[in-house]
């Protein structure tokens, strides 16, 4: 009976080692960061919805009346693959479609890249109206402030 | 003793001077340095000195990147920033008649957009413009029973320079913009999306098929714009409004005016428009204006038009209509109902629908039917006015986009032509390229 007992167990242990568990994604947490000049108080989805309006340009302004200033990051780079998926919830794609319609209705650009996250704050730190999306640990700069945070899969 | 003393300063000045004229160890390059036999302290101030060197170039770096401009070198007199763009379009056709087919050249443009942002507030955009056709002719305008595709010959008065958008803009809100110059007009999601690189068909609806002519409702005006947004329900949802009033070319002494109001549901893609306007067509000039039976042959349809770009007779117009702009993932429609009171002759009505579906993310397929009533008018002699009857199109199209600088287009077109059972099939091959 013991030993009986002793080989179902390692033999329900070895059924279970062949059927490993899917391993969940690892979460990156990402900030979308603004100047510190910036009164913006909106939090959650309602920033998010304001971040995207502005970041596709369908709005020009941020409510205090700045004019804002998006900054992109290169295309593959996982801020830029976070930030359409978690925040503009857009495919690449879609979101090419986008500028070109917006291009060819009134001569409006996509936002400029930047590559780096120290070049990024920089930037954001110089214009009242910039923002930009970094990796949390990355938003240190002095002059640039959290608006708001978002996880997505590495 | 004070021999003594002199003595012992002096020996310690050439001491001194000697040691003087010693050279001093070599120091060594701390990059060759084994970093495990330095001084911790030498280490940290010299990464000090490092990473303050490199805060200042990467200062530099954005103060040079901000004045040059992010996509490529420009040097602007004062605005804070300048782009270039621009498109080349070609647009190529087989068109089978009844007794004979042709193929051939419709029209090559290029425009080039320059947008200049002055200061917070002020902005200027610009789409100077050069063209070259050989508006396809569907057929015979002055029999339209009968007759077969052609194509206008290519001379002078058929290539030429135009301005479609060239505006100032002032805004300091979302909620007011203002632009005066020639600004378009905001009635219909396709007239809305106006440059040709935008366009997954190349052909425009039959409504507004010729080049910025007002055959129901004006697509530019020389004048001014108010327009704004309006968030609503938490940011999700939106009003928009535009209004215009201006003159057009072919009236430049009859003020028209319009305006649109939309409702956005931001989450499903969806806004649907109610627009409104007024105005006055002005009659195309007979030639000769001396004649005692003035005769409008000259008043043709052309670029694929079933019906001419302009009227005969001058009368006032007042329309409605509705838009609808759905984009949905891969799936995209624009819908558009219009209908146009003409003063003293028959009105004029509008629909077209259009399908898009990205099946891939470089291919689209698209589907479109055109309605248009073009009402009345007098005849090519000028002696009566007569229905000028209604147009149907259905449009299947095939476009390719390579890259998003470039899109390849593939249109097949069945038409009927108005007051007839005659149809026109034709085949239009379109690119556009652009930067």
């Amino acid at each position: 009976m013991n030993h009986l007992s002793t080989f179902v167990l390692l033999a329900v242990g070895a059924f279970a080692a062949q059927d490993p568990a899917v391993p969940e994604p690892k979460q990156v947490t990402y900030a979308v960061i603004v100047n510190d000049n910036n009164s913006t108080k909106e939090e959650g989805d309602a920033a998010k919805k304001l971040v995207k309006s502005l970041f596709l340009k369908d709005l020009t302004r941020w409510p205090d009346g700045s004019l804002a200033k998006p900054y992109d990051r290169e295309p593959n780079s996982p801020e830029h693959v976070a930030f359409l998926r978690e925040v503009l919830a857009m495919s690449e794609a879609e979101v090419a479609r986008h500028w070109l319609r917006a291009k060819n209705m009134n001569g409006t650009t996509p936002p400029r890249e930047v590559d780096t996250d120290s070049m990024l704050q920089k930037h954001i730190a110089r214009h009242d109206g910039a923002f930009g999306i970094v990796k949390l640990d990355a938003a240190k700069a002095p002059g640039v402030r959290i608006l708001f945070e978002f996880r997505a899969p590495q | 003793m004070h021999t003594s003393l002199v003595l012992s300063v002096a020996t310690s000045l050439v001491t001194a001077a000697a040691m003087a004229q010693t050279p001093a160890p070599a120091r060594q390059d701390p990059a060759t340095q084994d970093p495990a036999t330095q001084d911790p302290a030498t280490l940290r101030q010299e990464l000090r000195a490092l990473t303050e060197r490199v805060e200042e170039l990467e200062e530099q770096a954005v103060k040079t990147s901000d004045q040059v401009g992010g996509r490529s070198l420009l040097q602007a007199y004062t605005a804070k920033s300048v782009d270039v763009g621009g498109h080349v379009s070609s647009l190529f056709t087989y068109m089978k008649g009844e007794d004979k087919n042709e193929a051939g050249h419709v029209v090559t443009l290029v425009e080039l957009y320059l947008r200049a942002r002055v200061d917070e507030s002020w902005s200027l955009f610009a789409t100077p413009g050069f063209y070259v056709f050989n508006g396809g002719l569907l057929d015979d305008p002055a029999t339209p029973a009968s007759g077969d595709p052609a194509f206008v010959p290519d001379n002078a008065t058929e290539a030429g320079l135009f301005l479609s958008r060239a505006y100032a803009e002032y805004s300091t809100s979302d909620l007011l913009r203002l632009r005066g110059g020639v600004v378009g007009t905001p009635h219909g999601p396709a007239n809305r999306e106006y440059f040709i690189p935008a366009r997954m068909i190349a052909q425009p609806n039959l409504h507004t098929r010729v080049f910025l002519a007002n055959q129901l409702y004006p697509t530019m005006v020389r004048g001014v714009t108010a327009a704004g947004k309006v968030v609503l329900a938490g940011g999700k949802d939106r009003v928009e409004y535009d209004a215009y009033y201006g003159v057009q070319d072919v009236s430049p002494s009859d003020g028209l005016g319009g305006a649109r109001l939309a409702y956005v549901f931001d989450d499903w893609g969806l806004s649907i428009a109610a627009n409104y306007g007024r105005g006055t067509r002005q009659g195309f000039p007979p030639e000769p204006a001396s004649s005692p039976t003035p005769a409008y042959t000259g008043n043709v349809a052309v670029l694929q038009s079933p019906f001419p770009s302009r009227v005969n007779l001058t009368r006032d117009y007042e329309f409605s209509g509705i838009d609808i702009d759905w984009r949905h993932g891969d799936f995209m429609n624009k819908t558009e109902l219009y209908y146009s009171a003409e003063a003293d002759v028959a009105d004029k009505r509008a629909v077209t629908t259009e399908w898009n579906w990205f099946f891939q993310p470089a291919w689209v397929v698209s589907y479109r039917f055109d309605y248009f009533d073009a009402g009345a008018d007098l005849d090519p002699l000028g002696t009566a006015v007569v229905l000028q009857g209604h147009a149907t199109e259905h449009v299947l199209g095939l476009c390719y986009t390579p890259s998003e600088s470039v899109r390849l287009r593939l249109d097949l077109h069945h038409l009927l032509l108005p007051n007839t059972d005659d149809t026109v099939d034709f085949v239009n091959l379109s690119w556009s390229v652009s930067f």
